[in-house]
């Protein structure tokens, strides 16, 4: 497309230093960049229908967004994806809440929407490769490529791209991965970006103040109607407390359960067919094995595999084997895990490397 | 790279003279136009003939002129001064939205509202108005143009109906002055809204029409500027370029039409030469304004392939962009949705040239070219 030309391409902007030092290493490496910043989501006030800020999507991210890429001279673009966002993310963080599981839509929104649809951008822009701030690095080797970890083992991000489609690894550019935070700051400084100390939020970005119960309230008001009071059991079947709706509780959660015992209780199970919680004493909330489900592969494998896994975001890794049988995938921890949780992700390590991940099952 | 704004509806760049205008005044008539010494004299003669300007260039008196700060403030004004709960009024479902949500509000306060749909010339139909009156009815208020497709409406048709009903009839002509010949001696319009960064003036100050016995109740309180209406110390230099800006375009209003006629026909000749796909969705448009339906292109995405060839057009109002939905005033007109989510808005005006157009086409055939291969989600 671009032979004589340099290679053009668009850096997903959230206003926030991670994307914007992403931008400047961008253009430190020789390439056109263009500005891009995703409209996902749009929380209103009911009563007066003025729009209310949420992190990503704030009105500050966006003109900070601009700032910046005014600054490089860089164009920027806000793109659209709000109805994208909403059926393919939004939908399932809810779906899955009211299944009694627990979901991560920051990484379906990643595959989804910052991946598939802004490659499938790349077009509109006659642009070659995305670019986003995310702490994690590809590397050609073998003529594969290969999504690793960030070499800042603090922030690394790795966990939450697992799935990305493996051709869209080749289009893809993550300037941070071979730096870490603090180095990340001293170039935000160096350029006098005024977002350089803005504190980043963990939190969903379409989720006013973390609070998603009264999210799902407002998104599922039909749903939240079946939601009701039920009882709280041991793993004996006995009652021994009283829950206020399956959806308010995670597995492995310890406070809040209005238990009083003297060795604590964990939510083991949470049953939504039969409005039950069960809770445990630690010891029972540990796991051997779990079920996967939506394998997302980035790396040739043959199975059974050993290999490390990860089962949250902050987590070390454990090591473990995965296999199939009857067709469907397995894992087996070495060391019993704790609060092995139905909805989130897992993901595969062949020591900084992703070889793939999935969803784990029960 | 070459550089074309073609969203003339949305802005103008202001006038070479305008600006040098009110550098000049801000310099010179900086006193308060409320005071009683000389400063402030100065300043109440530049605001006043200004006034003669504006009024001269619609045919009113300058006593009926209101200098207002936009004109989503003067369609507030007109509006809400003039409503009381339990009045009737008749306008259409592709208003702006400063005329839209005021009615809105009115009707939560007791108004009764009829919005009537567009034709599919985008044009409302002064029968489907007349058919709508009812004893109470108290204003009808209908755009002069409508901002997204350029369509102009049968105002004088509506006025003689206003009339004969005696009704009272506003009209926002932000999207007209300028461009079509406004004679209020002709059209019985009670209130009118301008805009001057419509026709090469500046931003943030327009005006209202309010024709001698109308009364309009105060909605801002202040200091009694603009006959109570729009109270707030003037923007002198604003009003300034205000004035000169509108005579500078009904002045030359023939001239300036004739040419951007011309821009039209070489623009136009340029699509079919270039066997490009579009559907122009309007006939009887405002000079220089179409909205263009390109089949199985997305909007945006034009958009944004003409801005980074440093051509500047737009989708839907520039009051609503950043959106992939299709508008609903398009919809409204009749435009399927397909067809309206491929549509953009090309404004041209005075300051554009042959060249200019010649650009944009031959931009347009590579890029559709490009686009087409691809079907968008």
């Amino acid at each position: 497309m671009h032979n004589n030309k340099k290679k053009r391409v668009l850096v997903a902007m959230s206003g926030g230093v991670d994307s914007s030092v992403a931008l400047i290493k961008i253009l430190e490496m020789g390439y056109e960049a263009i500005g891009v910043t995703l409209k996902l989501w749009e929380n209103r006030d009911k009563k007066t229908n003025k729009i209310i800020d949420s992190d990503c999507n704030s009105l500050d991210a966006v003109n900070g967004a601009k700032m910046v890429c005014d600054r490089l001279g860089v164009h920027h673009y806000t793109l659209n994806f709000i109805d994208l966002f909403k059926d393919k993310v939004v939908e399932n963080f809810s779906n899955e809440y009211f299944s009694g599981r627990t979901p991560n839509p920051c990484i379906r929104c990643n595959s989804i929407v910052k991946w598939d649809a802004l490659i499938n951008q790349l077009d509109v822009f006659d642009a070659d490769m995305i670019a986003t701030g995310h702490y994690a690095r590809i590397i050609k080797d073998d003529n594969q490529y290969k999504l690793c970890k960030g070499l800042d083992n603090i922030k690394d991000q790795s966990y939450m791209l697992w799935q990305i489609k493996k051709e869209h690894l080749e289009k893809t550019i993550l300037p941070l991965g071979e730096l870490n935070k603090s180095e990340v700051r001293e170039l935000a400084l160096e350029y006098k970006l005024i977002n350089a100390d803005r504190s980043e939020s963990m939190d969903l970005c379409f989720v006013v103040d973390d609070d998603y119960r009264e999210f799902l309230s407002e998104f599922a008001p039909e749903k939240i109607k079946n939601v009701s009071d039920g009882n709280i059991e041991n793993e004996d079947g006995e009652t021994i407390g009283k829950h206020s709706g399956y959806i308010n509780y995670t597995i492995g959660q310890r406070r809040g359960l209005g238990l009083s015992m003297p060795e604590p209780r964990y939510v083991k199970k949470i049953l939504p067919n039969e409005n039950k919680i069960i809770v445990s004493k630690k010891d029972n909330l540990l796991s051997t094995s779990c079920k996967l489900s939506n394998l997302n592969w980035m790396h040739k494998t043959s199975l059974p595999l050993e290999c490390k896994v990860r089962i949250r975001y902050n987590s070390k890794g454990a090591d473990a084997k995965l296999y199939k049988k009857n067709d469907l995938y397995y894992c087996d921890f070495s060391e019993p895990q704790l609060a092995v949780t139905p909805g989130q992700s897992i993901v595969f390590y062949d020591n900084d490397t992703i070889i793939g991940g999935g969803i784990i099952e029960e | 790279m070459k550089k074309i704004y073609c969203d003339i509806s949305a802005t103008t760049p202001v006038n070479d003279e305008v600006i040098n205008f009110m550098g000049t005044v801000h310099k010179n008539a900086f006193g308060n136009p409320s005071s009683v010494h000389k400063y402030g004299q100065e300043s109440h003669i530049v605001i006043e003939k200004a006034r003669i300007e504006t009024a001269n260039a619609i045919n009113c008196h300058q006593e009926e002129i209101i200098f207002t700060a936009s004109g989503t403030e003067a369609n507030n004004i007109a509006l809400e001064g003039f409503i009381e709960p339990g009045d009737h009024i008749i306008s259409s479902t592709y208003e702006h939205p400063s005329v839209m949500n005021v009615l809105k509000n009115l009707e939560k306060k007791g108004a009764l509202l009829t919005l009537i749909k567009p034709e599919n010339d985008g044009k409302v139909c002064p029968k489907k108005i007349e058919s709508n009156i009812t004893k109470n009815t108290k204003l009808v208020s209908i755009m002069f143009a409508n901002n997204e497709l350029g369509s102009v409406n049968d105002i004088h048709k509506i006025s003689k109906l206003t009339k004969k009903h005696n009704i009272s009839l506003h009209v926002d002509a932000v999207q007209c002055v300028g461009k079509i010949p406004i004679d209020l001696n002709d059209l019985n319009i009670d209130l009118m809204s301008i805009s001057a960064h419509k026709f090469y003036g500046p931003k943030g100050v327009g005006a209202l029409f309010v024709r001698k016995g109308i009364n309009l109740k105060t909605i801002i309180n202040g200091g009694g500027q603009e006959l109570n209406l729009r109270p707030g110390t003037e923007n002198i230099a604003g009003i300034a370029g205000l004035g000169m800006a509108i005579k500078m375009a009904t002045d030359n209003l023939k001239k300036n039409t004739n040419y951007i006629k011309s821009l039209e026909n070489l623009f136009i000749n340029g699509l079919n030469k270039n066997n490009i796909n579009y559907i122009l969705h309007i006939k009887d448009r405002v000079p220089g304004v179409f909205a263009l339906g390109f089949p199985k292109i997305d909007g945006q995405s034009l958009l944004i392939s003409l801005d980074l060839k440093g051509i500047a057009v737009s989708f839907g109002s520039a009051c609503s962009s950043g959106t992939t939905k299709a508008s609903q005033i398009l919809l409204d007109a009749g435009i399927d949705n397909e067809i309206a989510k491929s549509t953009l808005r090309f404004s041209f005006g005075k300051i554009h040239s042959e060249d200019d157009i010649n650009y944009i086409v031959e931009q347009l055939s590579i890029i559709l070219k490009r686009l087409e291969k691809k079907t968008y989600a």
